[in-house]
């Protein structure tokens, strides 16, 4: 084999890896594939390395299912957080948006997943057993769903609901409403429902 | 120059770009790349069509909720012809069956009605009849007077206005009509869509038996208007015969496992 075809072969490859990703078509792959050819070869080794280190180190919290290089993540250790609030989330990318905040200090679970009644999937038993056993514990008074307000969103916190309720745990679902900076005439009428039956009482001053 | 224009010509009469205007109802919707949403509809000028909504996941997404599964909306999509999928300008909520996706029953059956649309109708062929049945069914839900009901009689009008109206009234092997309260078992048969009588049962396989009085109420149900047929109401046996029944031909027709919700007794949710 010539150096020119074992380029090409290679070249070839490294699309139909990327192509592998989420939204990258045969075009953006191309564009991304010559990109790296233009790199430095130390720039290049860089991002393999780190994919190599995501697959090597980081794994799911025992506890919580976040993103740990340890066993238990950070947050599942924290002895400064709030032991009596979970707050429930579909993937560990929406704790990163909620931590980025800095308002909750309670700790987190992970469901990797939602159940899916359209497409009949069913939400991963593992890490609803987990929550179930945290809660049998005792430690923790609030259950808060933070799951997207899809149907499928919507569904996993009816399912979770029915089972958390009879533990005796308090369950909340995050508000859903008006977002911030907008013009309510633009809001769509289930947007509109939804934040008029989340209103809340104005304390008085 | 010349080439390429004239390429481009070509390229224009192959793809037919047009924008459609029309009333549609979600059927479903999956993530797509970063921030969009692919979402199917059943329209009432093309049937069932296809369209990416650009940015949909975002806060502030100009579209808001009007695509969660079960809305009447108003669409605005611009269709680029071919294989290529087409892109959501605008769709305004009609009506929001936001109750739908509230509760668990809701969800399982108007769930089951949009999928057995997906699944049963080609793209792009519309069809007036499906599309008011459809309306029909997740407004009736809503409602909610007997919603297993509502579902199994949706059920039983979507595979006829599909085309696949099975022969209720008469054997569709000696073409001779059932009798009202007649005692002898009548067969049903996926494969030829359609019932036997006990003299033509031998032979044919696999069958479904099922009794006179479910027949009778399948044929009944589909002469009426779909909200008057709410007044028949079948026993607890002839709904689990129906069950069968639906279970095995949708799966015929599809090709795919169904599993029908609208007719177990308890539900899957705790
Ligand atoms: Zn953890
Ligand atoms: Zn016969």
């Amino acid at each position: 084999m010539s150096s020119t075809t074992r380029k090409k072969g290679a070249f070839a490859h490294l699309i139909t890896q990327l192509m592998k990703l989420p939204s990258i078509g045969r075009k953006s792959a191309q564009r991304l594939a010559f990109y790296i050819l233009k790199m430095s070869s130390e720039e290049a080794s860089a991002i393999g390395q780190a994919i190599i280190d995501i697959k090597e180190k980081l794994s799911f919290c025992e506890i919580c299912n976040n993103l740990t290089e340890e066993p238990v993540c950070t947050i599942c250790t924290d002895p400064k957080r709030e032991g009596t609030k979970v707050l429930v989330v579909e993937e560990a990318s929406t704790l990163y948006s909620i931590e980025r905040t800095g308002e909750y200090r309670g700790l987190y679970h992970v469901l990797l997943g939602t159940l899916a009644p359209l497409s009949g999937s069913e939400i991963s038993g593992e890490a609803v057993k987990k929550l179930i056993a945290r809660l049998e514990k005792g430690k923790i008074s609030e259950v808060i769903i933070a799951t997207n307000p899809t149907i499928d969103g919507e569904s996993t916190s009816i399912y979770l609901t029915r089972l958390i309720q009879p533990l005796g745990v308090t369950v909340s679902r995050i508000a859903f409403g008006i977002p911030v900076g907008i013009d309510l005439e633009y809001a769509d009428e289930v947007t509109l429902i939804k934040s008029l039956q989340g209103r809340r009482v104005i304390e008085q001053t | 120059m010349n080439a390429r224009l004239e390429g481009r010509g070509s390229l224009l009469r192959d793809d037919v770009m047009a924008l459609l205007t029309t009333e549609a109802i979600v059927l479903g919707g999956i993530r797509l790349g970063e921030a969009d949403k692919l979402v199917t509809f059943f329209s009432l000028k093309r049937g069932k069509v296809k369209g990416v909504a650009a940015g949909a996941r975002r806060m502030k997404s100009r579209f808001g909720a009007s695509l969660e599964p079960f809305t009447h909306c108003h669409l605005i999509l611009f269709e680029k012809g071919g294989d290529k999928l087409g892109r959501i300008n605008q769709a305004d909520i009609i009506r929001s069956n936001q109750s739908l996706r509230e509760d668990w029953t809701c969800i399982e059956l108007a769930s089951q009605m949009v999928n057995l649309v997906t699944q049963i109708t080609p793209d792009i062929e519309p069809n007036m009849e499906i599309f008011k049945l459809l309306l029909q069914g997740l407004e009736l839900l809503a409602v909610g007077e007997d919603r297993r009901l509502t579902t199994l009689l949706f059920i039983n009008r979507l595979v006829a206005y599909s085309g696949y109206q099975p022969h209720w009234d008469h054997c569709l092997k000696c073409r001779q009509a059932f009798k009202a309260g007649a005692s002898a078992a009548v067969y049903f048969s996926s494969i030829s869509g359609g019932t036997v009588c006990s003299n033509c049962a031998k032979g044919i396989r696999p069958l479904i038996p099922i009794s006179h009085a479910t027949r009778a109420f399948l044929s009944a149900s589909q002469k009426m208007d779909y909200v008057r047929s709410h007044r028949l109401k079948p026993s607890p046996v002839m709904t689990q015969e129906m069950g069968a029944l639906f279970n095995d031909y949708i799966s015929s027709i599809t090709g795919r496992r169904f599993q029908n919700f609208a007719l177990e007794t308890g539900t899957t949710c705790p």
